[in-house]
């Protein structure tokens, strides 16, 4: 079903739009979930409660044009906060490790007001990413969005560990300069 | 703001970056590894390698050396036939230089055109008043009339002469080899002159040039 339909349905209270939802994105959903999580039961109830938070964003949202991207967003915060709060996931200790990376874009000792809008924040990074090339923004995205494993970027980009983490260490010093410049950190 | 909190930002970055990065995760790997790269160049240079080694092995098997080398194993008598069968002087100079041999001592046998000659008996050479083997000869003397054929070379100082024969039936037509020797330095120069004689007179001259040390 196109994704315009599907957004009407949501719109229209109508719970076919779960299904719907879930019979076209379903299976990328639950693959996103399980590289962040590793668990398969619990990508499942990622996947479920991201169709509870869609039905409960649409409205005001309308995702007409980008469901997609939206029910990733959705499914990529709520799989992180299970990593985080949830302490029968081993996966946690990989998020702190994904935390510490990006620690370094972040002045120390930050007087930035704690819960700056996200929205602010996440602009910022895509005016940044999108000033860089093609190739580092997809792996500053894989590894950050996707929260993939170098070794495994590494692998599908053909470049060795050694030159993503070179490279993902410059874009994080270009990043924190950014914020810095923005007042974000 | 905690690093935590940037982590979670990322999520709410603008759509077609997610959206490229989608694409992307369904795009096929097309880079090639740099292994891939060396192993290839590696490869190249062992197979440019290998016929660089098979062109010079194939150079060295048919060069010139070889061939002269190849060419020295083989027996002298049959070197000195083919430079007196040869059709051209430069081919009767060519073998004789192959061959290396002492141009007085030999050949033992001889073919001038079709006829194959042997070297004759003394009672040949007396029959028909040649000189003796090895003789020095004086063209004046010894050759009589003939030798204004001979003096037609640019050397006339014959230093030495053999008498051959053909050896079947018809062997009355006996031949003479005359052999020259003009000094240059430590360089020796000969030429040689063969006569084929029809019983009463050498008919034919036939001339032929080596030179060697």
């Amino acid at each position: 079903m196109d994704d315009g339909k599907i957004v009407d349905l949501y719109l229209a209270r109508d719970e076919m739009a779960i299904k719907h939802s879930a019979d076209k994105y379903g299976r990328m959903l639950r693959s996103i979930s399980y590289r962040i999580t590793e668990n398969q039961e619990t990508s499942e109830e990622c996947e479920n409660d991201t169709y509870l938070e869609a039905w409960n964003r649409i409205p005001p949202n309308e995702p007409r044009d980008y469901l997609s991207s939206f029910l990733s967003k959705i499914i990529r915060n709520i799989s992180i906060n299970r990593c985080i709060h949830d302490n029968r996931l081993k996966r946690k200790g990989y998020i702190v490790e994904l935390s510490n990376e990006l620690e370094q874009c972040l002045e120390s000792g930050s007087a930035a007001e704690e819960g700056s809008e996200h929205k602010e924040l996440a602009s910022a990074i895509s005016d940044f990413l999108r000033g860089q090339s093609k190739e580092k923004r997809i792996i500053f995205m894989r590894r950050y969005f996707d929260l993939e494993k170098v070794s495994s970027i590494a692998e599908k980009t053909g470049y060795s560990e050694n030159r993503i983490n070179t490279m993902l260490f410059r874009m994080r010093k270009e990043l924190k300069d950014v914020l810095r410049e923005k007042g974000l950190t | 703001m905690t690093s935590e909190e940037l982590l979670m930002a990322i999520s709410e970055v603008d759509d077609d970056l997610v959206a490229e990065l989608e694409e992307a995760r369904h795009a096929k790997v097309t880079r090639i590894r740099p292994g891939f790269y060396i192993g290839l160049a590696s490869s190249m240079c062992a197979v440019l390698l290998a016929l660089i080694g098979i062109k010079a092995l194939i150079n060295y098997r048919y060069s010139p050396n070889v061939e002269l080398q190849n060419t020295e194993i083989k027996s002298v008598n049959s070197l000195v036939e083919s430079a007196l069968t040869a059709e051209t002087e430069d081919d009767v100079t060519h073998a004789y230089a192959q061959a290396g041999t002492d141009p007085v001592n030999r050949p033992e046998t001889i073919t001038v055109g079709d006829k194959r000659y042997k070297l004759c008996d003394s009672s040949i050479r007396k029959k028909y008043g040649l000189p003796e083997e090895g003789y020095r000869v004086d063209p004046k003397k010894d050759l009589g009339e003939h030798i204004g054929e001979v003096t037609y070379c640019r050397n006339p100082d014959i230093i030495g002469c053999k008498v051959f024969a053909r050896p079947d039936a018809s062997g009355d037509d006996p031949i003479l080899i005359l052999f020259y020797k003009e000094l240059h330095g430590s360089q020796g120069y000969y030429e040689y002159y063969f006569l084929s004689f029809d019983g009463n007179a050498f008919t034919d001259d036939y001339c032929s040039v080596y030179e060697g040390s």
